[in-house]
């Protein structure tokens, strides 16, 4: 676009000016606008019947919070019988899993050497019952106080030469505490007991190494 | 909360009028009567924007029928103390329904007036040296002068408009049309010189 001198560009204003105002409306015409007859009555209606209007929008009716309510009343009961339906299906037995966990070689103490009594050795159990299937429905309630097993430390069985690539599995037993005394085992604190329970760790040829009560 | 009325009647004696402020307070708690006063009291100047851009009094009903709907359903938007006024404020809504307006024409092309005829370009060179005196000279200017304008992009002649007739600065039409002053001034040029080409092609 060619650029236009000082004197071009002022006198271009000034013919545009005389454009713009010869375009305007009347003064007339401006007031008559200004006071048209239902002007105002036309600017209500298009306000109330905007969506976005809302200090002109009447009072809700009662049907309409009648209808509202009725709605979060449906979604209430439905959702109370999903509930309910819920709960009333069959319960699924949880299917019992026995599982053997590898445990690390045993440190057995020599003959002359005293037992440890470093109870933070990480000591294996034997998870016999573990749930691994997914229940469907409630859950079987769990006790509110976990029981802790107090064991006593392993008593060596036979002599073992310390190989250092032994492993093991641990087993749990219970036998009479009367076989336990015949055997020459200790009895532990709850001699009175009908049955006592022990873990019994197994070689991997399958001997018996050493023994630990549980309580 | 403004009670319109209890202002009134309480300042019966100093007859204070509400200000533009209080009537917008008592408009947002449902007062009807307070925006019927704020219509009573700016109508003519949104009118006489409206009538800048139509020449038609029934496209500056509409203006003001839409200028005002959008005031009313934005009135919680109008800030007092970071606006100049609500008559500076209103007078932005009803310059942007005025664009508004003219894109749309633009858009329907029966309402172009794009056309020339031999006689309106006899009456451009006539009208460039002369003032229309008669009434029937300020009509044919006027249809010529629209004709005219209907060359420029509704935002050029929104902008030259206020910037001519309305006396709005730069910054206010930048603002306005969310330009930079230095934009405001150089599409205010090439408007210009669009114009001239215009009657330069039919002279």
């Amino acid at each position: 676009m060619n650029k236009l001198s000082p004197e071009q560009d002022r006198a271009n204003e000034a013919l545009c000016r005389r454009i713009f105002a010869a375009a305007s409306a009347s003064e007339e015409r401006m007031d008559a606008a200004a006071e048209a007859p239902f002007l105002y009555q036309r600017i209500r209606n298009e306000i109330a019947q905007n969506p976005k209007c809302t200090t002109a929008t009447p009072a809700r009716s009662f049907f309409a919070d009648w209808f509202a309510w009725r709605w979060a009343g449906g979604a209430l009961a439905a959702l109370l019988l999903a509930i309910g339906l819920w709960q009333l299906l069959p319960q699924r037995a949880a299917t019992p899993v026995a599982r053997f966990e590898s445990v690390p070689k045993p440190t057995l103490p020599t003959p002359e050497a005293e037992p440890s009594n470093d109870k933070s050795v990480a000591t294996p159990t034997l998870h016999a019952l573990q749930k691994t299937a997914p229940v469907r429905g409630r859950r079987p309630a769990q006790p509110r106080q976990r029981q802790v097993e107090v064991t006593s430390d392993f008593i060596p069985l036979i002599y073992v030469a310390d190989s250092g690539s032994v492993g093991g599995h641990l087993i749990r037993i219970e036998v009479t505490p009367s076989t336990l005394a015949s055997l020459g085992f200790p009895l532990p604190s709850a001699s009175d007991k009908k049955w006592v329970k022990a873990d019994v760790m197994l070689g991997d040829d399958g001997l018996a190494r050493a023994i630990r009560f549980v309580e | 909360m403004v009670n319109l009325s209890r202002v009134m009647v309480e300042d019966e004696d100093t007859m204070t009028a509400p200000t533009d402020e209080e009537l917008i307070i008592a408009t947002m708690a449902g007062e009807e009567s307070a925006f019927a006063e704020l219509f009573q009291r700016h109508k003519r100047m949104a009118a006489r924007i409206a009538g800048r851009f139509f020449p038609r009094q029934e496209q500056i009903e509409d203006i003001l029928q839409a200028a005002f709907c959008r005031a009313y359903l934005a009135l919680n938007q109008f800030q007092g103390k970071q606006e100049k006024s609500f008559a500076a404020w209103l007078s932005r809504i009803t310059a942007n329904a005025c664009l508004d307006e003219l894109r749309r024409l633009q858009r329907r092309q029966e309402d172009l007036f794009t056309d020339m005829s031999e006689t309106d370009a006899a009456q451009i060179e006539t009208r460039r040296s002369t003032v229309a005196t008669t009434a029937e000279q300020r009509v044919i200017s006027r249809d010529l002068a629209h004709k005219l304008l209907a060359h420029l992009k509704p935002e050029d002649r929104l902008m030259l408009t206020l910037l001519y007739e309305e006396g709005w600065s730069s910054e206010e039409i930048g603002k306005l049309l969310g330009w930079s002053v230095a934009n405001v001034k150089v599409r205010a040029y090439n408007a210009r010189v669009k114009l001239q080409r215009v009657m330069e092609q039919w002279q």
